[in-house]
């Protein structure tokens, strides 16, 4: 085998042929894992980084996961929380629970790292400062084949104790995300998640910087399942779970076509349309917040739209609604459309007054 | 006289004990011959120069004191190979541990030079210090403000945290530094005082390792702030990024804020095959010397280098080092046998003896 005169090849010449040995002796990873036989790198780097380096990139690669990954379950099944030699468990312990996080191997790594769940053999154990139980989620989030774990992440959404892992609202949101539908493949556990996310949004709770953290955790679920929550996907979550009004700010998109002339929209966009006189209301999400609404006259539809863009852009979850209407007025009252008719620039006066009278109540 | 009177004992010659035949730590108390020799009998390929290069270090670095060489003793026996030895003694003592072997004054304390209790200052504290930080090597630190810090704010650290790959991670970084880098960069300093305020709880282990860093003004001469960006930082200071892309930022403040500032040693370096040992020759408070890695042109003049403990770092250090930040384009350059010889000759022009101290650099 040729590998390059690089660390990476000097760790690929290191691995790959221990890979490829059925016989392959274990307790070599329990040496890499705690540093020792490892080319000559930065000692900052913890090993595990390492060990993943050295695994070839290319088509062959979920080969070699596996076989690492059964390397890494042979480990885990000798149940090294309970004993093992090594001059640092808490070191060997840490790098294999992040190396097999990283592998994502569920087929081959769920079953023992449960069992490690079972035994709670981690509880006051650190390495870094950190407690071993978050490593323990981790890997356990990323090697999931099922759902059994739905009660143990919503516990630890609701902040609940769970018996031998540790993990934030946020990391119960994540093991939701993670979970997989058997036989399914690429699907949400869409009742899980509607849960979850309303669970969060009460943990959470209206703070300035929830809507942020709420919006990232609603792009996360949009990436972590393309196709399947679509730009009214989280307006309709909303009004089923009854979520509070801060977290109109975080939902992805608040503007968007949904039929010819048809439109759903933030509530501020339907208070500029209504004074114009040129819509009705099909639907009504999230208690009136959000609207669909039918736009009769063409001229008054291109109008809407460029307004409904001029609101979407300032609607940031990095401010409060009052803050992002009333930016949202103060643009569109600046701006000199050409085409702008007077019914709309006597509209958007009293709108752009009262929302400044609203962010001055906000900030007494 | 020295020498000839180790070759004499070394060859066991009128029944005396048998005493190693290389040296460690320039002494001759600690025999690892057998590794020694397994790892200067490397091949000429960039990892053989490096396992040479880690030899070179171990022998000739009379930094290193006597009760030191003791506490590494132990390593050795454990795991005979010199590097294993290293990084263990350097996890255990260095990196992470109850009580970090540089900041001991009986293990280090002839190394200290600023900020030590028992000493006067031999630098002046106003001096300003700088330190370029690896943010792709601040992995686990990023981990820490995701699950052990309860601020709100760690939520920019979830990404980056739950990377799987080195690609991945890079990128997260890099998008919450595109976003808005001062903010980040704030949340991250003030993530590492929480981290660092916590190591102050009882029995707590400490995890976060020396800091190095240099003289402001020897980085500056050397460094265009218009032309050369991250990858020629890490050249300056001596660290090959065995990764790339890498972000970077710059630090600077004064040295009072430093505490215990010491030279450093190979044991404190881990092992690191491009640190090199300054020679006895060299005041203590000239810290060690840094290669650079540039070696086309040839750096004809020699920077310091110190180590300190994990402090408070303030974001006016980063606009005291002129807000910089960036990313590297490609690993350090290759060549370890052609830098260390370069730097060998440097020092040969600076101090007497150095020849006889350290006759081969890799």
């Amino acid at each position: 085998m040729r590998v390059a005169d690089t660390p990476y090849g000097w760790m690929q010449s290191l691995l790959l042929p221990w890979l490829e040995d059925p016989r392959r002796d274990t307790r070599q990873l329990l040496r890499w894992l705690q540093g020792l036989d490892l080319p000559p790198v930065d000692p900052n780097d913890e090993p595990y980084l390492w060990i993943l380096r050295g695994l070839p990139a290319g088509g062959d690669l979920p080969q070699w996961q596996q076989r690492l990954a059964e390397a890494a379950a042979h480990v885990l099944d000798s149940a090294p929380d309970v004993e093992v030699a090594a001059d640092d468990p808490e070191m060997l312990l840490f790098n294999l629970l992040e190396l097999s996080a990283r592998l994502r191997c569920e087929a081959v790594l769920s079953a023992p790292l449960r069992a490690m769940v079972g035994r709670d053999k981690l509880a006051g154990r650190q390495y870094l400062g950190m407690d071993l139980r978050h490593s323990l989620r981790f890997a356990l989030t990323h090697n999931q084949p099922d759902c059994e774990l739905e009660a143990a992440w919503m516990a630890m959404v609701r902040g609940q104790d769970t018996p031998g892992l540790a993990g934030s609202s946020r990391d119960g949101v994540e093991g939701i995300l993670q979970m997989k539908v058997p036989r399914q493949p690429g699907a949400p556990p869409k009742r899980a998640i509607d849960e979850a996310l309303t669970e969060y949004s009460l943990v959470l709770g209206d703070s300035p910087t929830s809507a942020a953290a709420f919006n990232a955790v609603l792009l996360k679920v949009r990436d972590r399942f393309p196709g399947h929550f679509g730009s009214l996907a989280f307006v309709e979550m909303s009004d089923r779970q009854k979520w509070l009004a801060w977290t109109d700010m975080a939902i992805p998109q608040l503007f968007m076509q949904t039929g010819e002339h048809r439109y759903v929209a933030w509530r501020p966009l339907y208070d500029f349309a209504r004074q114009m006189n040129s819509v009705r209301v099909t639907r009504e999400f999230c208690g009136g917040r959000v609207l669909e609404m039918l736009v009769g006259d063409p001229a008054r539809e291109r109008l809407l739209v460029r307004v409904g863009k001029v609101i979407e852009e300032f609607r940031d979850p990095g401010v409060g609604a009052e803050v992002a209407t009333y930016k949202a007025w103060s643009a569109v009252k600046a701006n000199q459309w050409r085409d702008w008719p007077a019914a709309a620039a006597c509209a958007v006066g009293p709108l752009y007054l009262l929302s400044r009278e609203s962010v001055a109540v906000s900030t007494l | 006289m020295q020498a000839n009177a180790r070759q004499w004992w070394a060859e066991g010659l009128d029944g005396g004990i048998m005493l190693p035949m290389h040296p460690v730590f320039q002494r001759y108390t600690l025999n690892l011959d057998s590794s020694l020799e397994e790892l200067l009998a490397q091949p000429e390929t960039e990892l053989g120069l490096r396992l040479r290069s880690v030899a070179r270090n171990v022998m000739h670095d009379h930094r290193v004191s006597p009760p030191r060489e003791d506490s590494f003793r132990t390593y050795t026996v454990r795991e005979p190979k010199l590097p294993n030895a290293l990084r263990q003694y350097y996890n255990r003592h260095v990196r992470t541990s109850q009580d970090a072997h540089f900041l001991d004054l009986a293990l280090s304390g002839d190394n200290w030079v600023a900020g030590a209790p028992t000493k006067v200052d031999l630098i002046d504290p106003d001096t300003p210090l700088l330190r370029v930080v690896n943010l792709n090597g601040e992995r686990e630190a990023f981990q820490w403000g995701t699950r052990e810090w309860t601020d709100p704010r760690n939520d920019r650290f979830f990404e980056i945290a739950g990377a799987r790959s080195d690609t991945e991670f890079h990128e997260a970084i890099g998008r919450q530094l595109l976003e808005d880098a001062e903010a980040f960069i704030s949340v991250w300093l003030d993530m590492r005082k929480a981290r660092r305020s916590s190591l102050k709880a009882a029995g707590a282990k400490k995890f976060d390792g020396p800091v190095w860093a240099m003289f402001a003004k020897a980085f500056l001469d050397d460094v265009d702030p218009g032309k050369d960006g991250p990858d020629r930082w890490f050249e300056v200071v001596g660290v090959h990024p065995d990764t790339a892309p890498v972000w970077a930022i710059l630090l600077q403040y004064p040295l009072r804020k430093a505490g215990t500032v010491a030279r450093p040693t190979i044991l404190d370096a881990g092992g690191y095959p491009w640190h090199f040992p300054s020679p006895p020759g060299a005041d203590v408070d000239l810290g060690g010397f840094m290669m650079d890695l540039c070696i086309d042109p040839p750096c004809d003049h020699l920077r310091s280098e110190f180590i300190h403990e994990t402090i408070d770092f303030e974001f006016e250090y980063r606009e005291a080092a002129g807000s910089r930040y960036g990313e590297t384009t490609r690993t350090g350059r290759d060549g370890i046998g052609q830098q260390r010889t370069t730097h060998h000759a440097l020092l040969n022009r600076r101090y007497d003896d150095v020849m006889s101290w350290m006759p081969q650099c890799v």
